[in-house]
């Protein structure tokens, strides 16, 4: 079984450290859920992971064996949060270059996918392109999957549509998820890490994201 | 490999027609002030990749995302379409020195 471990990681912008103590890991089978304020370095985090963006300090590891460009050879994928697919071509084609063509036919079976395949960017609104865009990343080749606030942008209803999508997609591969929106975020993740003042902390229960001044009630 | 070579027309295509351009202006160049201006004219197609580079990074930057999701570096994708496009202009070159000594010849 697979296994991604982020350790050691030092970040800092101007002299101000974002990331000091930064310890995860992520197992093929597991959805952990990255939360914290806005600002603390989760997207950041995420970049570093991924490979475009440098720390002082990292070590990233895929089953012992380290990373140094997450995205080289389809080892991660990643979901900004702004969109990302180039503009004047289908998304049919788009999708074959980055689904895992073993998705292939689950992905195809999409509602989304079978509304707006024969579609251009241009011709989607703004929540059907995050939808879709979130989707092939689920269904992509990699092992380990990145999601920067996949429920932004998109309608409640949708948001319950993912859930499952990426909870069956956990079944085969790794899944770190950051969103403000930490209600879904609790619904979908096996763990729960807190980023804050640069340090994870390991939740264990709901109450803990109180007492470290996440949330304020429940 | 097939995935490949499409992810290199999806990166060249939107650059292409600028990159032709730059390609044209220089065979246009050297028909005019001949061989002897060809250090200029490869310095000036330098500045047609350089351009492209900079242009890129400020309106497309976020497609960049596309090809790494795809297991792409970004580097690799640039040099791969700079090859095939300086092959390109090597190939125009070649056709109007060709053509132009063929016409001389006459």
């Amino acid at each position: 079984m697979n296994y991604l471990k982020v350790d050691s990681v030092q970040l800092e912008f101007s002299g101000r450290k974002i990331l000091q103590s930064v310890y995860l890991n992520c197992m093929q089978g597991e959805v952990v859920g990255l939360l914290g304020r806005n600002g603390c370095g989760k997207s950041s985090l995420l970049k570093v992971i991924f490979g475009t963006l440098t720390p002082n300090y990292k070590y990233v590891s895929i089953n012992d064996q380290f990373i140094h460009t997450g995205y080289l050879n389809n080892r991660i994928a990643y979901l900004p949060q702004h969109n990302y697919l180039p503009g004047g071509i289908k998304i049919e084609k788009l999708a074959r270059v980055i689904v895992d063509p073993v998705s292939w036919n689950e992905f195809t079976g999409l509602p989304s996918y079978q509304k707006n395949y024969n579609k251009t960017i241009d011709e989607l609104s703004g929540g059907e392109l995050r939808q879709l865009e979130t989707m092939m990343i689920i269904h992509s080749k990699a092992d380990f999957i990145l999601l920067d606030e996949p429920f932004t942008h998109i309608s409640p209803i949708q948001a319950d549509e993912f859930k499952p999508v990426i909870r069956a997609c956990a079944k085969r591969k790794g899944i770190i998820i950051t969103d403000h929106q930490y209600y879904n975020i609790l619904d979908v993740s096996d763990k729960i890490i807190l980023l804050t003042d640069g340090c994870t902390k390991h939740i264990n229960n709901v109450e803990e994201l109180i007492t470290y001044g996440y949330i304020s009630g429940i | 490999m097939s995935n490949t070579r499409t992810l290199i027309w999806y990166f060249y295509k939107p650059i292409f027609l600028w990159n032709i351009a730059f390609s044209i202006i220089c065979v246009v160049l050297i028909a005019i002030y001949g061989i002897k201006v060809n250090g200029f004219v490869f310095f000036f197609k330098l500045m047609g990749y350089a351009s492209t580079i900079f242009l890129q990074s400020y309106t497309a930057k976020n497609v960049y995302m596309f090809y790494r999701n795809a297991g792409r570096s970004i580097v690799r994708m640039y040099t791969y379409t700079y090859l095939i496009d300086f092959a390109i202009y090597v190939s125009m070159l070649s056709l109007y020195l060709f053509i132009s000594h063929e016409l001389f010849k006459g």
